[in-house]
């Protein structure tokens, strides 16, 4: 069975590598974007199983990204999990019940966690 | 039924009948009338013979209740009666009787025993048996008995034939054959007619005893009756009353007769009735012509053809005085003188030679005492039974007295109407007809025509058509009724046109007894007329007069009664005319307590016609219907009204009036007292200015002790001389009727203090409106100015205060329009004070639209009377920027307007400021979480060994990075949301939430957390716990923050406890730790943020963080509050208590 490939989108290249040593430790494909647009052109280009993505980046922020995966129909059903530092509950309930994310995992997250997250995801 | 009574009660029977027996008998006696008629005839001794015996046997049937004894009696003795003449219904009637005697007696005796019943069958049983046995067996005696006497008769008859024989052949008179004692035997049918009775009924009564004759007459029939039996005498005249009532006179004829051995006598009777009658009426006619020629005061006398006399009476002898016996062959020239006799004669041949009479000749003649007299004579012829003239008979009656009445009435009458016509009466005399016959010239004069023209015309053609009518019932009525004297009033149309009234009585003129005609004397009323009418008239105007007094107007009669109750006296006395009138006016209307006064005065009055009242004007009380009593004016004028004093009063109600009267004593008493105690001074001063009153505070303001000091001192010398110029003007002013109030002037005390004062000034005026006086009041204005001074000078501070007050004051009215404005407000805005005044807020552009309805609702509770704020409003400035303002609205009322104080403070900078340390606050947070991620994560990550074993101390030193990460990473999180409460306020999105739900969940979701620190928990929740009306994420997050917090604190190996209760308002939700408690110094504050235990070593974990804050925050606004408890080592209790939802109660 091919490893399941996760395309990672943050700003913070140790969040990005952290994220990525936990997942690859458990037997997943990691793709890693530092931005927002390069986080679009990877998902089109991988076609990843799913998008970890961080909202607060500069350039082009974690929701833009968001919109512009699920208005093209090549990304519209990659799964898009938030990994994000808004930890405020109305946050999370807006992104998971308004916005319709897959899930929404706030930073800081125990590894535990995060590999039961993306376990359920896929 | 017998058979079945008890002996006892027979016993009983026994014993009240006969104790009873003397009684029942007695009843007889008393009442033998109701009897049958035989036995009324019974005597007291006959009664109690029988009636003892009856009972006894009575007696022995009750007893034995054997009937044939009793029976057996009563049939001897039905027959014995029977014998003595009873009839059968006679018998039975007495036997009902009986019955009813005895059952009427003994009746009671028996109800008392309660077995009338019983009695009532034994005795009518009993008298039902006598009834049937006499009802059938007296008719039996009684048939046998009649067939016997018939036998008897026929035997007798048989026996006398022979006699009959030769009776009957003498059959045209009566004829009765008696026995010795007069019985009669034998009667035939004359017989039969004669004495009024049929043969039967006549047989064997006593002839003698029959009551045909009359008492007295009874004797001679009886020796008459002797004579007969001793042949002594056979015929004898009897008059008889038959037994039909005919009185019958009979020529008897009566012989002795033997009949075998026994003497018997035949009478035969003769009815001369007839004869008798015939004879006896004739004898009394003779004898009544006789009287009646005797007694008539009349002379009569017959004369023979030759005018000779054949019989005169009494009276014509005694007249002309010659023994009646020798008048017969006398003419009347023998008892008359020549001219006299001379003139009778020709009379007679005159009645003799034409066969007619002459009727009614009045003629006088000198009698036999030379006295002339009047006689009306009368001559008839009488002639025999060939119509041959036998005669004449002549009655002449003397009219002389008649003559002479007649003579002396003329004489009253002329005389009479000499009288009337003197003075001025019309008089007149009518046919029956109606006819005038005699008119006199008084009545000419009176109706203007002559006397030609009256007589012989009708006189109802001169009657007023109106009353023609009257006229002529009065004529008819007199015609019926002419004794009773009829009048009447009527007019006549005189010739020339004009009306008269008249008055007439008129008499009936007499004729021989018959009505002749009608006299009539006539009165001119026309003057009496005119007087009666303007007296009418007069008395018309009193009375409407009265009736129309608004003054009650009250007449009483010489006995005290009301005779006079007008309209007015209704009204104020409540009674009505007709119940006042003829009632005493002592009891009417005098008040109880003068009842005795008053009727002394009108005893007096009605004596003397005077009273100490009479005819003056006096106040006093009275009482009106329904008892209440008034004060009325009366006057009382007395009049003389056919001898007796009368009284006519005048009343008034003058309740009104004393009312009034009193009110004004009492209003001008108050205003007495007002004024003295007015704390003006109040002066009256003439024109010159000189004080003629003054009151108390006059004497306070200008220190004088007394009034007496003041009077007569010039008002002006009160004044300043400054003023006084000016107070002289005002003066005038006042009297020109111009006002003159409030004028300022400086005054002066007795002493020489000036002190301000303000007086206002007015006149008064008599009531011819000239001007009396003047009236001054003064009012010491001393405090006044002193105040308005510290006023004005108040204002000034508040006018610097309000101004220079930091904030923006504006004052608005109740429709949001801009009243008043501070220099803060001025500068806030932008706006200049005078540009705003008048103006709305909104039209301002002050308040931009999203902020309109926030601002209207603070305005609209403000106007209920509520404070509002501080809010925060983003309000524009005059230059269009806009500012964030801090407000609060205060209702204020500022001389009796209620408006709305706006204080409102710029925040704009502070809130950008507050806005931007956020911003901070939360970016800090934010970034802060950033590198704690990778701290935790990497640090966890190489403690999950995925990249190799660690040694131990290394391990170890990862751990506290881990937790000293998670605590930062809490703190973190609170913070946050502190800041989003402090920005935003709770957002909250109310829903119904299941308590018990989320409690649940969170317990499951912190399963791991609490078995990581050894920790067990226990739920206690009702699944009923029910719902509460909250935003589930925020209750979620209190729930989490208590379970964390208690996870916190609780050692390993402690527990957890989550409970909660409910009642009807709230549900109560308690988290329970094991942990290290809380001093009781901290207790207060765990709710506070940021609470910083100060150094405690309880406090495992250091920094209590902002947990408790947030939560008592999301708890108060459900509505609810939190308590906390604790004992340091023992552990804590944090309770919610939240209110129910709505929904949740109901359900």
């Amino acid at each position: 069975m091919a490893k399941k490939k996760i395309l990672v989108v943050d700003d913070e290249k140790n969040i990005l590598d952290l994220v990525g040593m936990i997942l690859e430790a458990e037997g997943f494909a990691v793709s890693k974007a530092l931005t927002g647009p390069e986080g679009i052109s990877k998902t089109q280009k991988e076609k990843p199983d799913l998008v970890l993505l961080d909202i607060m980046m500069p350039e082009m922020d974690g929701w833009v990204v968001y919109r512009k995966l699920k208005e093209n129909p090549n990304t519209r059903n990659i799964p898009v999990a938030m990994l994000t530092v808004k930890a405020q509950t109305i946050d999370k309930e807006m992104a998971l019940d308004v916005i319709g994310v897959e899930d929404y995992i706030t930073k800081p997250f125990t590894p535990e966690e995060l590999v039961e997250r993306v376990q359920k995801l896929l | 039924m017998k058979e079945t009574l008890e002996e006892g009660f027979r016993k009983v029977a026994v014993d009240k009948i006969s104790s009873k027996k003397n009684e029942i008998i007695d009843e007889w006696k008393a009442n033998k009338e109701w009897f049958c008629k035989p036995h009324s005839r019974m005597s007291d001794k006959d009664i109690e013979e029988q009636g003892s015996k009856l009972i006894s046997h009575l007696v022995k049937y009750v007893e034995t209740g054997e009937k044939d004894e009793l029976l057996g009696y009563v049939k001897e003795d039905l027959k014995s009666k029977i014998k003595r003449g009873y009839k059968p219904e006679d018998v039975e009637d007495s036997i009902r009787f009986w019955n009813y005697l005895i059952v009427r007696t003994l009746r009671p005796e028996f109800e008392k025993e309660d077995c009338k019943n019983a009695f009532a069958e034994l005795v009518s049983g009993i008298f039902d048996d006598i009834s049937g046995l006499v009802s059938k067996e007296a008719k039996k005696f009684y048939l046998a008995d009649l067939e016997l006497q018939v036998e008897e008769r026929t035997k007798q008859l048989k026996e006398s034939e022979e006699k009959f024989r030769k009776i009957f052949e003498r059959a045209n008179d009566g004829l009765a054959y008696l026995d010795a004692s007069g019985e009669i035997l034998v009667v035939n049918e004359e017989g039969e007619r004669i004495f009024g009775g049929s043969r039967e009924e006549m047989l064997g009564e006593n002839f003698l005893n029959m009551g045909l004759v009359s008492s007295e007459d009874e004797q001679s029939l009886m020796d008459n009756f002797e004579k007969v039996l001793n042949r002594e005498r056979d015929l004898m005249a009897l008059h008889i009353r038959n037994r039909k009532g005919e009185e019958i006179d009979l020529e008897c004829s009566a012989s002795l007769m033997q009949s075998g051995d026994k003497p018997g006598i035949m009478v035969v009777a003769r009815d001369v009735t007839e004869r008798k009658r015939a004879e006896e009426a004739l004898e009394q006619k003779t004898k009544q012509q006789n009287a009646l020629l005797s007694s008539i005061p009349a002379f009569v006398y017959y004369k023979d053809t030759d005018s000779r006399l054949i019989a005169t009476n009494k009276a014509f002898a005694e007249m002309v005085n010659v023994p009646i016996e020798q008048l017969p062959g006398k003419t009347a020239l023998d008892l008359f003188p020549k001219e006299q006799a001379e003139r009778f004669h020709t009379a007679d041949r005159r009645v003799m030679e034409s066969g007619k009479s002459i009727m009614n000749i009045e003629e006088e003649y000198i009698d036999a005492g030379g006295k002339p007299r009047w006689a009306s004579t009368s001559k008839i012829p009488y002639f025999d039974e060939e119509g041959n003239l036998g005669g004449m008979v002549g009655i002449s009656w003397d009219i002389t007295e008649r003559k002479k009445a007649e003579e002396e009435l003329r004489r009253s009458e002329e005389r009479y109407r000499s009288l009337v016509e003197g003075a001025g009466a019309g008089i007149a005399t009518s046919d029956v007809e109606g006819r005038f016959i005699y008119v006199n010239q008084g009545l000419c004069k009176m109706i203007g025509y002559s006397e030609e023209e009256l007589m012989g015309k009708q006189f109802i053609d001169f009657i007023h058509p109106a009353d023609q009518e009257n006229m002529l019932g009065l004529y008819m009525s007199a015609l019926d009724n002419p004794q009773e004297g009829q009048e009447l009033n009527f007019r006549v149309i005189r010739k020339d046109g004009s009306i008269v009234h008249l008055y007439t009585k008129p008499t009936v003129q007499w004729h021989d007894k018959e009505i002749a005609g009608f006299n009539a004397v006539i009165t001119d009323l026309t003057e009496q007329k005119k007087a009666e009418d303007a007296l009418r008239e007069s008395e018309e105007k009193y009375r409407t007069l009265i009736e129309a007094s608004v003054n009650a107007i009250v007449t009483i009669d010489g006995e005290a009664k009301v005779s006079v109750w007008n309209k007015a006296a209704e009204k104020i006395f409540r009674y009505t005319a007709e119940e006042a009138a003829g009632q005493r006016i002592d009891q009417l209307i005098i008040p109880e307590s003068q009842k005795d006064l008053a009727k002394k005065g009108l005893k007096r009055f009605f004596n003397t016609g005077k009273g100490p009242l009479i005819g003056t004007i006096f106040g006093s009380y009275a009482r009106r219907k329904d008892g209440r009593e008034f004060p009325v004016e009366i006057s009382i004028a007395p009049m003389k009204v056919g001898g007796e004093w009368q009284a006519v009063a005048m009343v008034i109600d003058i309740t009104d009036r004393k009312r009034v009267e009193e009110e004004i004593l009492e209003s001008e008493e108050k205003l007495r007292s007002i004024i003295e105690s007015s704390p003006d001074s109040i002066t009256v001063t003439d024109f010159e200015g000189k004080i003629v009153e003054c009151n108390q505070a006059t004497l306070d303001m200008h220190s004088f002790s007394s009034k007496e000091e003041v009077i007569g001192l010039n008002a002006f010398d009160f004044i300043v001389p400054k003023d006084r110029e000016r107070a002289v003007e005002n003066m005038e002013k006042a009297a020109r009727g111009e006002s003159v109030r409030n004028i300022e002037y400086t005054l002066l005390t007795q002493d020489g203090r000036e002190f301000p004062a303000e007086l206002s000034a007015s006149v008064v005026s008599d009531s011819d409106g000239k001007i009396t006086s003047f009236v001054a009041i003064t009012k010491d204005i001393t405090e006044r100015k002193k105040a308005e001074e510290e006023l004005l000078r108040n204002d000034e501070r508040l006018k610097i205060l309000f101004d220079h007050a930091p904030d923006s004051l504006v004052l608005m009215d109740e429709e949001g329009r801009f009243v008043d404005g501070n220099l803060a407000a001025e500068r806030i805005f932008g706006y200049k004070r005078e540009e705003g005044i008048g103006k709305d807020l909104l039209e301002m552009g002050v308040i931009p639209p999203e902020e309109i309805e926030r601002a209207a609702e603070n305005l609209m509770k403000t106007m209920r009377g509520e404070i509002t704020g501080p809010d925060e409003f983003k309000l524009i400035r005059k230059d269009g920027k806009t500012m964030t303002l801090e407000t609060r609205t205060f209702p204020v009322s500022i001389a009796g307007q209620d408006l709305i104080l706006a204080t409102a403070r710029d925040i704009t900078e502070q809130k950008k400021a507050e806005e931007a340390k956020n911003a901070l606050l939360s970016n800090t947070s934010h970034e802060l979480r950033t590198p704690l991620t990778s701290i935790d994560g990497y640090a966890r990550f190489m403690l999950s060994g995925k990249i190799g074993k660690l040694p131990e101390k290394h391990e170890k030193c990862l751990k506290i990075i881990v937790e000293e990460s998670d605590r930062l990473r809490v703190l973190i999180d609170n913070f946050l949301d502190l800041i989003t409460i402090d920005i935003e306020g709770l957002r909250m999105d109310m829903k119904e939430v299941s308590i018990g739900q989320i409690i649940d969940r969170l317990a499951s979701s912190m399963k791991i957390q609490l078995e990581e620190n050894g920790i067990s928990i226990s739920r206690k929740v009702p699944t009923d716990l029910g719902y509460v009306r909250g935003d589930a994420a925020r209750l979620r997050q209190l729930f989490s923050n208590l379970l964390d917090n208690a996870i916190k604190f609780t050692p390993s190996g402690g527990s957890i406890e989550v409970r909660s209760t409910k009642d009807d308002e709230t549900v109560v939700v308690e988290v329970v730790d094991s942990g290290v408690g809380i001093s009781p110094k901290d207790l207060p504050h765990v709710f506070e943020r940021f609470y910083q235990s100060d150094g405690s070593p309880t406090r495992k974990f250091k920094g209590v963080g902002l947990g408790l804050a947030i939560c008592s925050e999301i708890v108060e606004a459900h509505g609810g509050h939190m308590e906390v408890e604790s004992k340091l080592g023992k552990g804590s209790v944090f309770r919610v208590i939240l209110p129910k939802s709505e929904e949740a109660k109901d359900g």
